[in-house]
């Protein structure tokens, strides 16, 4: 059945109860009239009869008169008309008995009527005047009283019925009146009733719908719109399950290979030996691995930091740096220096940890979350320990040695360089030179140990950049012009002040100066630049050398780094020395370099002294 | 031969022949002794001008060579060697009368000038004269960024004469260069209370206590 039919159809009950309203109406409005109809054919005709009746006799009785006064001719016709007329009227009556009684009264009028007529025929046979008169008022008159009284009864009985009958008719047409309105209400309270039953059965499919539709929402699959029936709700239905369905086919498919990869994903995450912890933007731990677990305690997924166990504080500033340098669009921060590492007291004993964060994208490539590896490194980090301090100790024993052999190298050169061959002299300007390189060796190993530990104090002054930048041009002039390289400076507009250790600040030129020197081949140039920012000043040794492959740039800051393939020139320390110093002064080192086209070390001095070493 | 006039202390025998090469070849005659018992018998006879002393020895050490040597050679004056980075055993040298330090490791040329120097600084000049040769020195060397030779200077200065302003409001400004706001401030007030009317350690007071503070502008002199 359609639906439109189904909503006709629910309109039935409501045009029913109107219908059987209207019938009882009509009954009862018909009945009403039907009544006073009979009111009329019963007791109306009965009344005029009576009123005619009595009208004959009255005129049968003037007759009558009229013969005793002797005008017998005009009596007798006037009689006789009337005496018809009377009979007529008497048989009317007799044939429309209605009342109670009125039969009687019709038989005793009809008894009187017939006494009178017998008197009445002796009366016109007499001849007699004087008879006549008596016989008029004597026999007559009384007679033709009791006729009239005889038809007064019935006329009176018949207006007695009259009213009371209209009386009823009255009181019928009230109770009619209260009963139509109450079967109007009841009618229409049912029909109502009915149509609203009906009508939500109709549209309960469409609710069914509704509710099923929501738990679909909710992420039930599995439920289905129960609709019977071949409406056009009961079509909606079907095609919403067939969607259902296919949509529930989908997403288990995709479900299960979702959750494989997830599965696996976390496999290997929990197979990993260092601690693993996803967070979000806001530092929401999401997903954390059973190291993690094992370490900190079952994780919630509570901030970082507010762990079961809480960190340590040395590890949650650890995790707060790498956070905020992969929150701040820098990438993965993978600190390769072990220095980073934190020291934390486990379960089994003392353990180093470096924090690796890397971020984690959305589908559509924004930041959407950040994990952070904390590597336990106890090993290594014993491991660079020991061989720092090792580092050192050999340093440091190197330097008497180194000594005696500068004075004594220089002191031969002194006293026999007159008496020398070429030969013997380049012998010794060689061991001259690889004393030279030796000392410089130690001098770096023990500044970098002494940077790395943190005993590195800085003694900071405010540094004019234009003689700044003069004096170190001047100081490697010799050194650059010995290999035919040209070295010059360009200066700011204007001459300000960074706020840096000068001494160190010299290692560091002397350090990227040294650098490009040595790459730098010979008619090729060196240039040094400053550029001034609001807070900072940038500096920049820029030289036409054969320039840094990109894979190593990132090396090149990296302890005894050398890219390789090339001739070990250097110690493999300085650009680390300078990284250090630079770091401890608050701020950056880097390099711009295409291979064939020369390298651009820069670095980045604060002008005040607003950012301490970091 | 000629007396010598240089002792040269340590234990190490190549730094004893290089070292006495090095100043032999500007004709300075020069003795060795490689400990420090060695030293002390070598100085009860001969009458050295000066002994350049290695702090590190074995057996007696160079700072007890040092302790005992000032008050009994009021003329002997003493060089210690000490090796990098030891500027608290330096400091500590200075005060016990040594005259100089030269940190290892060194070439000729800086030996030379440092015994050439000292030699010709006459010995049996006034302590006021030496005082203002410490105050040079220690100048100088925060002219060339050397705060840590600087700070040994000036507190060599500041015992020599212990009631002038000038060696501690030095060493005030070597600690704040340093970063050290709290012994900056420690030492111009010692400064000041010698001498309320030295206007560097008041400037650099005042700017020491002041908010914001700023590094910038220290008053040397």
């Amino acid at each position: 059945m359609l639906l439109r039919t189904k909503l006709l159809l629910a309109q039935v009950p409501l045009a029913l109860a109107l219908l059987v309203l209207g019938a009882i109406a009509i009954t009862t409005i018909g009945q009403l009239g039907s009544s006073s109809e009979r009111i009329l054919k019963d007791n109306y005709r009965s009344v005029l009869a009576a009123q005619r009746m009595k009208e004959a006799i009255e005129r049968m009785d003037s007759a009558a008169l009229f013969i005793a006064l002797g005008r017998r001719q005009e009596g007798q016709e006037l009689a006789w008309r009337n005496r018809s007329l009377f009979e007529e009227e008497l048989e009317t009556q007799i044939k429309n008995i209605t009342e109670k009684g009125e039969q009687e009264a019709s038989q005793a009028l009809l008894r009187r009527w017939r006494d009178y007529l017998a008197s009445y025929e002796r009366f016109v046979r007499e001849t007699d005047y004087q008879v006549l008169r008596n016989r008029f008022f004597t026999e007559l008159l009384p007679k033709f009283l009791a006729v009239k009284e005889g038809a007064d009864q019935i006329l009176s009985l018949n207006q007695d019925a009259m009213v009371r009958k209209s009386d009823e008719v009255r009181r019928f047409s009230r109770r009619l009146e209260t009963f139509i309105t109450f079967a109007a209400i009841l009618a229409a309270l049912a029909g109502i009733i009915v149509s609203m039953a009906l009508t939500t059965m109709i549209i309960r499919p469409l609710s069914v719908l509704t509710q099923t539709a929501r738990r679909i929402k909710e992420g039930d699959l599995e439920v289905r719109a129960k609709v019977e029936g071949s409406d056009e709700i009961a079509l909606l239905a079907q095609e919403f399950n067939t969607m259902t369905d296919s949509l529930d086919r989908y997403r288990k498919s995709s479900l299960g290979e979702l959750l494989q990869a997830q599965h696996s994903s976390q496999a290997a995450i929990d197979s990993l030996p260092d601690p693993v912890v996803a967070t979000d933007l806001e530092g929401k731990i999401l997903n954390a691995n059973r190291t993690a677990e094992a370490w900190f305690g079952p994780v919630l997924s509570g901030p970082l930091g507010e762990a079961v166990r809480p960190l340590e504080p040395a590890l949650t500033a650890a995790i707060k740096k790498a956070r905020k340098y992969v929150l701040a669009g820098k990438g993965a921060y993978l600190p390769s220096d072990l220095e980073e590492a934190v020291k934390i007291v486990g379960p089994e004993g003392e353990r180093y940890l470096l924090t690796q964060a890397a971020p984690v994208y959305d589908e559509t490539g924004s930041l959407a979350g950040v994990s952070v590896v904390l590597r336990d490194v106890t090993l290594l980090s014993k491991l660079d320990a020991m061989s720092k301090s090792l580092v050192a100790t050999f340093a440091h024993e190197f330097r008497t040695p180194l000594t005696s052999l500068r004075l004594a190298i220089h002191i031969l050169l002194e006293q026999l360089a007159a008496t020398m061959s070429e030969r013997q002299l380049d012998l010794i300007y060689a061991a001259r030179e690889d004393c030279e390189r030796l000392q410089n060796l130690v001098d770096d190993i023990l500044d970098i140990v002494r940077l790395q530990s943190g005993k590195l104090e800085l003694y900071r002054v405010p540094i004019r950049i234009f003689s700044l930048m003069e004096n170190i041009c001047d100081q490697h002039r010799l050194l650059a012009e010995e290999q035919e390289i040209m070295i010059s400076y360009s200066l700011p507009p204007f001459d300000e002040e960074v706020f840096a250790d000068p001494e160190r600040l010299e290692l560091v030129f002397a350090n990227l100066i040294v650098n490009a020197v040595r790459h730098t081949p010979p008619g090729g140039s060196i240039e040094i630049r400053a550029r001034t920012n609001r807070e900072s000043v940038r500096f920049e040794v820029k030289d036409t050398g054969e320039g840094i492959p990109e894979e190593y740039q990132a090396q090149v800051f990296d302890k005894y780094f050398q890219v390789p393939g090339n001739i070990r020139k250097g110690t493999g320390l300085g650009l680390a020395i300078a990284k250090n110093i630079i770091e401890a002064h608050g701020g950056e080192i880097g390099l711009e370099s295409e291979p064939g086209q020369g390298s651009t070390f820069w670095f980045t001095l604060p002008k005040t002294e607003g950012q301490p070493g970091g | 031969m000629k007396e010598p006039m240089v002792l040269i202390v340590d234990d190490e025998k190549n730094i004893r022949l290089t070292l006495s090469m090095a100043l032999e070849a500007i004709n300075i005659t020069v003795d060795t002794a490689s400990t420090g018992e060695e030293a002390l018998e070598k100085l009860a006879e001969i009458p050295f001008k000066l002994m350049l002393l290695d702090l590190k020895l074995p057996g007696m050490d160079g700072l007890e060579v040092l302790r005992r040597v000032t008050d009994k050679y009021p003329n002997l004056m003493t060089i210690v060697i000490t090796a990098y980075g030891s500027i608290e055993v330096a400091v500590e040298a200075m005060k016990l009368g040594a005259v100089d330090f030269l940190q290892k490791p060194f070439d000729p040329k800086a030996v030379r000038d440092m015994v050439r120097r000292v030699l010709l600084s006459a010995p049996e000049g006034r302590p006021a004269k030496k005082y203002e040769y410490y105050i040079g020195l220690a100048k100088q060397s925060i002219n060339a960024g050397e705060f840590e030779v600087a700070r040994v200077y000036a507190t060599k200065a500041a015992f020599l004469k212990w009631n002038r302003p000038e060696p501690y409001n030095l060493i005030g400004g070597i600690c704040e260069v340093k970063g050290d706001r709290q012994d900056a401030d420690k030492n111009y007030r010692v400064a000041l209370d010698l001498d309320p009317t030295y206007q560097p350690a008041r400037k650099n007071l005042e700017r020491v206590t002041s908010r914001p503070y700023t590094r910038m502008g220290i008053a040397w002199d």
